[in-house]
Formats: structure tokens, sequence, C-alpha cells
């Protein structure tokens, strides 16, 4: 078309600017969908979809599907051959089957016939008996009726003749073709497993043209919408809800759009990178029998980021290190998503999410969640919480202790030395620093006096003026009556043996502050271990205290400090007085050591400086009304010492941790940390640390934005430097920050940060989490269990070891091992190999022989083990290296026990020579009837089970639980010969029922365990032909690695497949007594029906019992019994008083300990005294052992009613 | 069995002591081996340096010793953990010999630790690995016997008086035997893989006799003082080698030196 010239545009300019722009418009177009269309998660399912199919094609071609593949070969060429002779005889098959269709015509038209003549019959014989009741004529057309009845028969057998030969000829057919049926199955059967593999194969990656067509349509950009090959993945949460801005919303994520993998086992190769790998402890986490199902929590739950973001930036993914950082920045251009308030958690602190639902289970989960554990117990442990709340946390007490009667402890020098750096006189104390730190620093200066036109003032004044007032507030409020006089004279040395025999050193230790002075103890009570660093290392303390005042704290810890962990150990005066000069005197040179550079001294105080403090803390009474009390009430320092002091005290939070005359209700001065990790980042105040850290690490510009988006390294840095964030700030000096310093190490840090991460608001509305009584009850029991140390005494759970057997067998198993070739105590669990080492080279030197090596351990079982032995059956190892062990839990102060009995003294430098606590220094060990006694070549067993304190494995079996309430709340002596005290706990609410409940509870849940290692061993077979074998008799079977798995306790298999087993176990005819009940239980031998009958047999039931046991196996040589000594003088065969039993024992454990003590306690004093299958004491009781045993249960269960009454 | 009397210590006492000689089963294991075509090896086992203080006499209380059948003489009280004679003879050490390609005869007979007078009898019994042995009770009281072995089987079985009962000790290790009704009693069994062995007697001598020409190392132990090996000794046939061993201090890998 020509240009008219009547417009101001050219048509074919515009024709072309047209087609240009529409071109451009299209490819636009098409560029908009294929971007919208290519997601980065397709390329992860597509990935993914390859690794799966490579699998199965690896799968495909291992050696099981192989062979699978050459079977099914074999058996389609036998198949085929069948075919073949089949249809050879295909023209029998025919005249077969022409036959059957014949025959199947005569026996319909014979089967009809037959009906026929019946019905006939049956009308001709009505007709007949009708006539003759009309006629009265009995024979009346009996001819007839014979015909009819005889035309009927015959028919019938014809019927049943075609019936038969209907049947025959269908079995010749079924013959004819049986062998090509019996193929057919044998394929099918042998082809199983591979057939599964080839259809998930096929649908993965199909050979077939259509498919593979199909498959792209149902991809293609626009078309995808309704069947698409690649697609998201999405788990909707009904329960779980999200608050977004206002309004709340169903959680929704769709991670495993991408993360296809991860509930599936197996994805764990090295090379497998996410989101192709499967998520770490598929017990625990996601899969459908785990706790934690994916349909159920979903994963932003525990992980956060943001559940519908399909895209890894937006998913707000977290990395776990800054070289990962650096990584995803270079791969995925990564940055932190600002938008989004909740970014993933890294997986450091990845645990953190576990507070949120297990508030009343967070000592059941410290096993699987160790790091929040970690923080949980520092949390409670260093008192966070008592200067921040947090309204759920079960630890209420004041961490530190009261000082209200502080001027009779101590002196005030040492109070004000201690409070400047309390680690630089005991480096393992809890207690922070909290003057003279960073934003007071010594050379700085904090403000310039009278109100800015005196002296400036400098951070190391500021501070020794408050110190000085703190001090002498503190002890303006102590009550400064002093503790009363020692009312008996101690003796160092036998307070040394009390000192370690009562149980002191199951909390405390002594260790040296230096590490080459730690390195060179020998002294077991010296070096610090887990439970005895509950209370304070006590070296030093002689300087510290006064000797009053630690007679009386001895003698009743509570009264000085209501809430104190230190129990009552019910110490006589000579015994508390002895300790006190076995402190006081130092024969060791422990107590009165202390660290190098310690001094005490009292803080300077300048009362210009006093001033300008005052203006500062009582600004708002005016400066006429501040010169008035200078001139007046303050005019003494003391005073104003006194009154600047109570604001210190205030605004530091003293008071928070300890308890101060008059401040007992002072609001602690931390902020709460309830819901602290819901606060969202900008509300935190980062001060000037992101620049200075910057600075400091190099950091670039969006490393340094970085720090600033998460909450988790806020409070890293809190941690670290609590002051940090008043850097570079100018504050009035009574409102700079607060916190003290705390000296926490780096994991320590980590582990309350992620704590502290978890503490939300409570999202989980629903909670998926609700402890059972019985759960609850156990938790509950751990946290007393731990709060009252309770393990420095009594071993709860043996020690694993795991070693190579003879046979090369690898094996894990709950044991110890038994003292070296000729040591004195057994080797501890925690470093074994590096104690065979110090072992190896302190023997060389001994015995001067550089040839000396530990040849062999032995190893003793302390659980059943199939295809080892019960408890007791030892084990020798030569492959010394190849043991590995986990220490038990409890028992430290054993060991320390029976090192003391053998070892009684210590050695004195200065005199070269053994000081030992008996009158004539010969090394013995004073008993408690007074006497002197010579231990030190007593077997190791020996000691331990007699003066040690007792085991606590399997207690819950073994004792009433409400006896053992009562013993806890009021322990009396079981055991009359020992001198380690239980002690006289400070119990709060619940506190002494929760561990009792604890132990029932514990004995309930290890009984599946343990009944099914005992069958097992009884058996003397493993898992795998206890499984054949259920499976040989016919009943419900499990397979090999459930029942493994109940042989390991595991709980959810346990109560999913222990059933099967007990079933089978009872059928066989096993027998073991049955689980505790935590709540109630019968005393059966105490009940008339179980009375009555053996009283109404022998009247003299219970005096034939007694008669059998004393003259018998003579039960009262060693035994008390009703308060009445043994015939033994030695309290080293003392055992404990048979009147407690019936209250104490269960009889299901009486009857187990009776027949075999050492498959109990392993080393036990008692002899087996009923010895299964032999026939002993027949004279006075002429039954088998499992009888009399019963007899001697019933008598100790009735011994209030079998005593003779006089 | 015989009784002998000897010194020891402060006062006069007349102990039992079980001298292995007259039954030692390994005299048995070389029965092939002609009287002439064999030799033996005696000795004395001394005390070398100052002489240990006798340590106290044991104490058995007059309730808890009911039963106790004593020999002539009253009760014995003796501490047996260090015999050393007037002459520095030290009782109580076992002597052991491994003889290549012998193997030591499994006595048919049980070998006998016995509870009399409430100590045991011998104080110390050596058998081969795979002999029975027998615990006895000669007293009228209960003894528990409680073995502290830590790989043969530990038993602690109450034997009432005038019974036993016997077990086979399948390894070789000296164990610990107790009683812990009569805490004082203590004794040892040392079941040993040597084929050839001798026990010092209360004047420290010894003797290992059966043994074929060779040159050998013999290896000592004794409950207080430890275990080691002898210089080396050649036995001729048809003669008796002499062995002088001297012990003192304990020499333990424990390293219990600052021990009584």
């Amino acid at each position: 078309m020509a240009d008219r010239g009547d417009t101001h545009y050219q048509l074919p300019k515009l024709n072309l600017w047209f087609t240009v722009s529409s071109i451009l418009l299209l490819v636009a177009s098409i560029w908009m969908v294929i971007d919208d269309w290519s997601r980065p998660w397709k390329n992860y399912q597509r990935e993914f979809r390859q690794i799966e199919t490579e699998r199965a094609k690896a799968q495909l071609a291992t050696a099981d599907s192989q062979a699978a593949m050459a079977e099914e070969e074999r058996l389609g060429d036998e198949l085929e051959q069948e075919q073949a002779r089949l249809d050879q005889r295909q023209a029998e098959i025919a005249e077969a089957e022409e036959e059957l269709r014949q025959l199947r015509g005569v026996q319909f038209n014979a089967t009809e016939a037959a009906k026929k003549a019946k019905q006939e019959y049956n009308w001709e014989r009505w007709v007949a008996e009708e006539h003759r009741l009309h006629e009265g004529d009995p024979t009346l057309n009996e001819e007839t009726l014979r015909e009819y009845e005889d035309k009927m028969l015959d028919l019938a057998g014809e019927k049943e003749a075609a019936d038969f030969a209907v049947l025959e000829a269908e079995s010749k057919l079924a013959e004819l073709r049986e062998e090509v049926v019996q193929a057919e199955q044998a394929i099918k059967a042998a082809t199983k497993d591979i057939d599964l593999v080839r259809k998930k194969l096929a649908s993965l990656d199909p050979e077939d043209a259509p498919t593979q067509i199909a498959n792209i349509i149902r991809d293609f950009p626009g078309l995808d919408f309704i069947g698409p090959n690649l697609k998201v993945n999405k788990v909707v949460l009904e329960d779980l809800t999200f608050d977004l801005n206002f309004t709340t919303k169903k959680r929704i994520d769709m991670c495993t759009t991408c993360h296809n993998a991860i509930d599936r086992a197996g994805f764990t190769e090295e090379d497998l990178e996410q989101p192709h790998r499967s998520h770490p402890n598929l017990d625990l986490y996601l899969t459908a029998k785990s706790p934690h199902p994916m349909s159920e929590v979903g994963c932003t739950i525990c992980h956060r980021g943001s559940g519908e973001s399909l895209d890894f930036q937006r998913a707000d993914h977290r990395p776990s290190s800054e070289e990962e950082g650096r990584e995803w920045y270079d791969k995925y251009h990564w940055h932190k998503q600002h938008y989004w308030d909740y970014p993933m958690l890294s997986s450091t602190n990845v645990e953190a999410s576990c507070v949120q639902c297990h508030k009343d289970s967070m000592e059941l989960i410290a096993p699987d969640a160790p790091k929040v554990s970690e923080g949980y117990q520092l949390f409670e442990r260093y008192g966070c919480y008592a200067c921040h709340k947090v309204d759920w946390f079960p630890t209420k007490r004041r961490p530190g202790p009261s000082l209200k009667q502080i001027a009779g402890k101590t002196r005030r020098e040492f109070v004000d030395s201690w409070i400047k750096h309390p680690k630089a006189f005991r480096p393992t104390t809890w207690m922070p620093k909290i003057f003279h730190l960073e934003n007071y620093a010594p050379e700085a200066e904090v403000v310039v006096s009278e109100y800015g036109t005196g002296r400036p003032i400098l951070g190391q004044e500021w501070n020794d003026n408050w110190m000085a007032s703190v001090v002498s507030y503190i002890w303006d409020r102590s009550d400064k009556t002093q503790f009363p006089e020692i009312p008996v004279e101690g003796d160092a040395l036998r307070g040394r043996e009390t000192f370690r025999l009562t149980g002191c050193l199951a909390c405390h230790n002594m260790s040296p502050y230096t590490e080459a002075e730690q390195a060179d103890v020998t002294d077991r009570g010296q070096i610090p271990a887990e439970t005895n660093e509950h209370g304070p290392n006590l070296r030093g303390i002689a300087t510290k205290v006064s000797p009053e005042w630690l007679f009386a704290w001895l003698k009743d810890p509570a009264s000085y400090w209501s809430e104190t962990r230190m129990p009552d150990l019910r110490l006589s005066d000579e015994e508390a007085a002895d300790i006190v000069a076995y402190i006081m005197e130092d024969p060791e040179g422990i107590f009165t050591d202390v660290p190098d550079g310690w001094v005490e001294q009292n803080s300077p105080y300048d009362r210009e400086v006093l001033e300008e403090q005052a203006r500062w803390f009582f600004n708002r009474a005016g400066r006429e009304e501040l010169a008035r009390r200078f001139r007046e009430e303050w005019s003494d320092d003391e005073a104003l010492l006194q009154a600047i002091g109570e604001k210190v005290v205030l605004n530091q939070g003293c008071h928070s941790c300890h308890e101060i005359q008059g401040l007992e209700n002072a609001m602690p001065i931390g902020a709460e940390l309830t819901n602290w990790a819901s606060k969202t980042v900008d509300k935190l105040d980062f001060g000037f640390m992101p620049e200075i850290l910057a600075e400091q690490h190099g950091w670039s510009y969006h490393e340094k934005l970085e720090f600033k988006e998460y909450r988790e390294g806020w409070l890293e840095q809190k941690l670290h430097e609590p002051r940090s964030y008043d850097r570079r700030k100018v504050k009035n000096p009574t409102e700079k920050l607060r916190m003290p310093w705390f000296e926490f190490s780096r994991s320590e840090i980590e582990a309350i940060t992620t704590f502290v991460a978890g503490l939300v608001e409570d999202e989980v509305q629903q909670a998926k989490m609700v402890p059972t009584a019985e759960q609850l009850a156990m938790n509950h029991g751990l946290q007393v269990l731990r709060q009252k140390n309770c393990a420095a005494c009594h071993v709860i759970e043996p020690g694993m070891i795991d070693f190579m057997d003879e046979d090369g067998v690898h094996r894990s198993v709950r044991g110890r091992i038994l003292t070296l070739e000729e040591d004195l105590l057994p080797p501890p669990l925690d470093d074994f190999q590096a104690y065979v080492e110090k072992f190896t080279q302190d023997a060389r030197e001994f015995l001067e022989d550089e040839e000396f090596e530990v040849e062999e351990a032995i190893v003793q079982l302390l659980e059943p083990v199939p295809g080892l032995g019960d408890v007791g059956t030892t084990v020798v190892v030569e492959d010394v290296a190849s043991i590995e062990t986990e220490p038990a839990w409890g028992g430290t102060l054993v060991d320390l026990v029976v090192d003391h009995y053998q070892y009684p003294g210590f050695y004195d430098p200065e005199s070269d020579a053994d000081v030992f606590s008996d009158p004539d220094g010969e090394g013995l060990v004073r008993d408690v009837d007074g006497e002197w006694r010579d231990y030190s070549a007593e077997p190791y067993d020996k000691v331990r089970w007699t003066f040690a304190p007792p085991s606590l494995v399997g207690e819950g079996a073994k004792v009433q639980r409400d006896w053992f309430y009562q013993f806890l709340v009021d322990p009396v002596p079981l055991r009359q010969q020992i001198r380690v005290r239980m002690p006289t706990f400070n119990w709060g609410e619940g506190e002494a029922g929760a561990v009792a409940d604890y132990f029932a509870v514990r004995a309930k849940e290890q009984w599946p365990e343990r009944y099914s290692r005992k069958f097992l061993l009884e058996r003397d077979q493993d898992p795998e032909e206890v499984v054949q074998a259920m499976a040989e008799g016919g009943y419900p079977t499990v397979t090999a690695d459930q029942l493994k798995a109940i042989l390991q306790g595991k709980p959810v298999e346990t109560k999913a497949n222990f059933p099967r087993v007990r079933a089978f176990a009872d059928a066989e005819g096993f027998e073991m007594a049955g689980p505790v009940n935590p709540s109630y239980e019968p005393l059966v031998q105490r009940t008339p029906s179980h009375l009555g009958p053996l009283l109404e047999e022998n009247p003299e039931y219970f005096e034939d019992v007694h008669t059998m046991l004393a003259e018998g196996p003579n039960c009262f040589q060693c035994h008390f019994m009703g308060g009445e000594a043994p015939t033994a003088e030695g309290p080293i065969a003392w055992a404990p008083d048979l009147d407690i039993t019936r209250e104490r024992l269960r009889p299901d454990w009486l009857e187990e300990w009776l027949s075999d003590p050492s498959k109990i306690y392993p080393g036990t004093a008692m002899p087996a005294n009923f010895p299964a299958g032999e026939r002993v004491w027949q004279e006075f009781l002429a039954l088998p052992s499992d009888e009399q045993i019963d007899a001697v249960v019933t008598w100790l269960m009735n011994l209030d009613r079998a005593k003779p009454r006089n | 069995m015989k009784s002998l009397i000897l010194t020891a210590g402060a006062g006069l006492v007349a102990l039992t002591v079980g001298v292995a000689s007259a039954s030692n089963p390994s005299q048995e294991a070389v029965e092939a081996a002609a009287k002439d075509s064999v030799g033996s090896i005696s000795g004395k086992v001394t005390w070398t340096g100052d002489r240990p203080e006798p340590k106290a006499d044991i104490t058995m209380g007059e309730k808890e010793s009911v039963g106790c059948v004593h020999h002539q003489g009253g009760p014995d009280t003796a501490d047996r953990s260090l015999l050393i004679s007037d002459k520095g003879g030290v009782a109580n050490v076992v002597f052991t010999v491994e003889v290549d390609g012998m193997k030591p005869k499994i006595p048919a007979e049980p070998i006998v630790l016995d509870q009399s007078g409430c100590r045991f009898e011998p104080h110390v019994q050596v058998l081969p690995v795979g002999a029975t042995i027998r615990y006895d009770n000669s007293d009228e009281t209960n003894h528990n016997i409680h073995t502290y072995a830590k790989k043969n089987q530990a038993v602690n079985k109450n034997v009432a008086g005038g019974t036993n009962f016997e077990q086979v000790l399948e390894k070789a290790e000296s164990i610990d035997v107790k009683c812990d009704i009569h805490p004082w009693m203590k004794g040892y069994v040392v079941v040993t893989d040597a084929t050839h062995w001798g026990i010092s007697g209360p004047d420290g001598s010894f003797n290992i006799d059966g043994l074929p020409p060779g040159t050998y190392t013999v290896e000592w132990w004794h409950e207080e003082l430890g275990k080691g090996k002898t210089e080396k000794v050649t036995v001729e046939a048809g003669k008796a080698a002499t062995l002088a061993h001297e012990v003192g201090e304990a020499k333990k890998s424990s390293g219990k030196k600052r021990r009584r």
C-alpha cells in the first residue's frame, strides 16, 4: 500500500514496527512461559529420577537379580516345553473337553429327571396317604406308589453316576493342564522381587515411545496443570499453624518437591548431595512408624524456613558454616532472604526445635538431642533462669548460696576479693565475673564528677567503689551472730577417713589449679569427674570458711541455705568435728592451697567517688536533698557505702541468685526469655557489633549484613562477650549492660544458644507430644536423679564394652572390665585405652621390665547376652586394642571407697612415709563397731559389695515402690557395716516419689528386653534361629531385625512386636517372673488364700522353714534379724536385716536372687544356698530347690507372723 | 598330707601345711620317661633384705567360730600371707616349668582344697588346667566356697559340714578363695598351664621332678610378692639341679609399693 501522504506516519514503516514488536512480544511471551515453566525444582526431580533409575538398573544387575532372571529364563523354557507337549496332546485335550461337555449335558438331564421323579413320588405319596386316611385302608395304592419310588431311586442313581463321570473327566483334563499351570506359578514366584523393580523402572524410565511422548506432553508448558509428570509435592499439616502477620494459617511444607528422598531409607552414599539424601535417623524422624511422621510434623516446624517456597533462595536455607555460605554464594548466589522472619536453623542449632514440644520431656530426649539437652542443663546449672524468666522452666531455686549469715561463714576481705573475680580463687566456680568488665574498662572515663564539673572518674575506681559498697551492704544485711563453738574436739586423720568414707567425694573433688599439677595427681579423690563437680571443688576451702560455720553447715546444711543441694549426712558431733579438724588442719596441704596470685584485700573507696555514685543512683532526690544527706545520714562513710551498695546489688542483680535479707522479693534483672526466639530479629540491639566484628574478621559488606539477620549470632556474641553491645556507645553509668561474664567455652555457648533459640511461642497448637503419666514420671525422675546427683554413688546402668571375641566376632555388651593383671581397681570405662597405656608405663617402671604388656582384658557381662552367657559370665579378650568402652551411668564413688579400704592413707613427702588414720599407723580402717581392721588384701568385689554404695541396676524390679519412697524420705541403715551414708535429702515436692516411680517404670519398660534375652540365652539360639523356629512352629512370627530391636530395648519395635515373641516363648514353656506394675502390686505371699492351705497342711510351716534356714544354710551367721546381730563378729560378714525384707523386696526378685545371687550381683558374698536342679537341706525340708525357695520367700514375707511371740 | 611344726613370726604355733610332693600329679605326667632318663630341680627360696614385721594374727571370734574343728593345739591363727622361716625360707611360692612338647597328665582323682579348723588347707593348692578340684568341708559348720575367679567360672556355694562339691578348672590363673561366713579364711588355687610344678615348703625348699634333660626357665608366683622368672636352670638326666631363688619386697604390676 502506497503512502497517501495525508498522515504523519508512514504505513510501511508502521507495519515494519508492528511486525518487529509482534515478534518481540511473541518471543517475550514464549520466553516468559518457558521461564515460568523451567523451575529449578524440576531439575532436582529429574536428577532424582535419574538416580532412582540408575539404582533400579543396578539392582537388576546384582547377583541376586541376575540369578532370579536366569531362573526366570529356565522356567520360561520349561513352560514352553510344557506348552509344546500340551500342543501335541491337543487332540487328547480336545477329546477330553468334548467328553466333559457331553457328560455335563448328561449330568444336567439326569439331575432334572431325578428332581422330577422325586416330586412325582412326593405328590403320589401325599395323594395316597389322604385316600388311606379317608378310606381307612392302609394298603391302598401301594403298588403304584412303589413304582414311583423305584423310578425315583433309579433316576437318582443315574444322576450320581453322571456327577461322578463329570468329576472324573474334569480331573482328567486338569491333569492334562496341570504341568503348564505349575510352570506358570513357579515363574511368578521366582520373579516377584525383580518384577517390582521392573515395574518401577517402567514408570521412571519408560522404554516405549508412546509413554515417553505422553510424559513430554504432560510436562509441556501450558499443559502441565492437568496431570504433570513432574509435580510439586506438599505436606498439608492440619494441626500445625503458622502465625503470618496477625493471621493464623495452616502450615504447608513443599520441601519434598526437591528433597525427594528425605523420608526414604538408603540414600546415604557419600557422593550423594542434598536435596537427594535421606534424613538422618529415620527411626526417629519422618517415617510412618517413627514418633515424628512426615504427614504429621512436616519440615518447617523443626527446621523453620519458608515451607511454601520452591526455590533455594526463597526457602531461606541456612549454611552451617561460613565456608558453606561462601560455597552457596558461588553456586546459587545465596544470601539471606530478607523478607522472611524465621530463617532455617543451621544444622548446629537445629535441635532448638525440640524444645517447643518437649518441655515436659526434656530429660527423656537427652540421648537423641544431646546439644539442646546440654544447653538446657547448662541453663539450669549456671542459673540463667534466676535472672531470665522462662515460665515453664522446672527449676526455680536460687542457684547461689544464701547471704543471710555470710558474716559468720567467712571474712569481709574474702568476699570482696571473691566478687572481684570468683575464678581467681576457684577456677571451676559457676559464679560469673561481675565487676571490672569491659563497659567499665579500668582506663575508660565513666563520668566526670560533681555534675560534670569535677574530676574524671575512671572505670577502675568506679568498680572498686562499687565493690566496697556491695560488701559493706551485704555485711550490714547479714546476721552477725557467730556460729556456736564446736562441742567436741576433732581428730584430723580420723576426719580424713570419715570424709572419704561417708561420701563427701561423691559431689566434691579437690583438683589442683594448674594442668601440670593435675597431671601428677594419683589420688582419685582429687581428679575431677562428671559427678564430683556437683558441689564446689574444695581446694583452698580452709582459707575461706570459719570452722564453726563449717561444723554447723555439715550438721545441717538446709538451716543455713534452705534450697541447698547439699544433703544432710546425719553426722554425729564427733564425725562433723573430725571432718572440720581434717579440713582446717589440712595434713595433705589441699585445703589451704590457694591459686597463685590470690590475695584477700578490701577494695579501696573514695568519698568523692561514692558521692558521685550516689548522685547517679539518687538523682531523683534533687541536688539539695543529696547535699543534705551527705552532711547528715551519709556523713559516715559506712552508711554511704551501704546506701550505694543496695543500689548496686539491685542494679547488678546479686539478689537474683542469692538470698539477701530484705531483697527476697525484688525483681530479677534479666529479660524474660519464654518466647525470646519468636521475637523478630530487628528487635535485637546489635549496637555497633556488626561493624566491630566486620573489622575484626575482615568481613565483606554482605557478611556484615548477614550477622544482623540471625538471632542465634546475636545470642552467641552476647554469651561470649556479654557487654560488647555497649561498645562505642555513650551511656549513663547506671544504665549500661549488666549481664555478667561467665567465661563460657565455645561448646557451652553453642549449647546454650541452641536451647534459647528453641524458646518460641507455642506454635504447636494441638501438641503432638503429650507425655503419658509414665513418661512424665520418667522425665521427672531423671531430672531429680541428676539434681540430687544419685549417679555419683550408685551405678544405674552398666557401661558398654565393644570388643572382638576369639572368633573375630564384634560384640557390644553391657558389662565391666575386671582389674587388669595385678591392678587394684578395675579400669575406668571413660577412657579405657588411655588407662591401659598409663598402666603399662607404670607397670614397666614398677617391675623394671620394659617388655611388660597388658596381654588380655577380661570382660564380665552385666546383662544376659544370647550366645555369650548370663550375668557374671567372663570373656577373655586378647585383642585389648579392639576394646572400646562407654562409661557406666553412675557409681564413681564405688571405686573411691574400695580404694580407701585397700590403701587408707596418703604419702607425706616431708617424712617420706605413709600416713594412716589408725592409732598405730598400720593402715587399718575403722569399722562401725569402732574396731580398726586391715582390708588391704581383700578382693575388689568383696569390698565393693560389702562397703561401697549399692548398685541400682534393676532396682525397680528389686524393691517395692512404696518402701523405696519411704526410704528416700527417711533413710534407715540397711547394711549395718557400711560407712558410706545414704543422705537425707532436702526433697522438693514430688521429688522422692519421682525417683521411686522412675525405677519402677524403668523396670517395667526393660522387662521385654530382659525376657527376650533370657529366653534366647536359655535356648542358646541367636535371633535368626529363633525367628526360624517361630515360623516352623506355625507361630505368628517377627523378623530377625525386629527381634534384635527388642533385644536392644527399642521402645517402638518392642511395643509392636514383643507380644508375638512372648506368645512363642510362653508356648515353648519358657518361664520368667512378670513385669513390675509401677502403680500397685499385691504381696500374694501375705494373703490368706496363699497362707491358709500351707498352714492347714502343716501348722508348723514357719517353724520348719526357720529350722531349715538356721541349721541348713545358716542365714543368721551373716544376716541381722529383727535388730539381733548375726553370729559373725566382723562387720565384713554382715548382711541386711531379714525383718525388713517383707516391706522392702519384691517376692519375684527374691526368688531370682535366692536361686543364684551372683546372676544379679556378680561377686556378691551371698552364696547360692538353693542351687537350681540340686536337692539340698533335705533333712529339714524335703523339697526341690525351687520349692524350698518359695517356702523361704513365704516365710520372709510373713516374718512378723512367723516370729515366735514372746 | 602330713603335718609339721614350724616357727612363724613371734610365737610357736602349730599349723597344717599341705606339701604337694607326695601327691604331685606332675610326676605322673611323665610316665613314659624312665626314672633315670629324667632329672629334677630342687631349690630353696629365701628372703633377701630387711625382714618385714610379721603380720598380726587373725582373730576368730568365739561365736563365729563355733563348729570349726581345730587341730591339736587349738585354733591356728597365724597369718599365712607371707611366711618366712627363722632361716629365711619363704613358704608357698609356686614354681612352674613348661616343657615343650609335653602335656601335663590330668589326675584322675580330684585335687582337694579342704576347709578345716576354719582355714583353707592347703593355703595354696596347685593343679593343671583341666583338672578337677574338690572343695571339702571337714568342719562341723557351714562354709561358703567363694572363688574370685576371673577366667574360670566363679562359684559361691554354701557347703555344709562334711559335704563337698567339685569343679573342673579350665583356664590358667591364680584364684583367690574366700569363705564369706568366716572372713579371715583366705586361700589360693593356682591353675597352671605348665607341665611341671612345685611349691615351697615351710623352710622354703621345693622340688620339681620328672624333667627331661634341658635348660629351662622357671616361673614363680607368690600371693603377696608377685610373680616373675628365675635364672635359667640346666637339668641333667638322673641328677637334681639346684636353684637358689631370692625374693624380697613385693613387685606387682599395680605398683603396690606404698602398701604395707
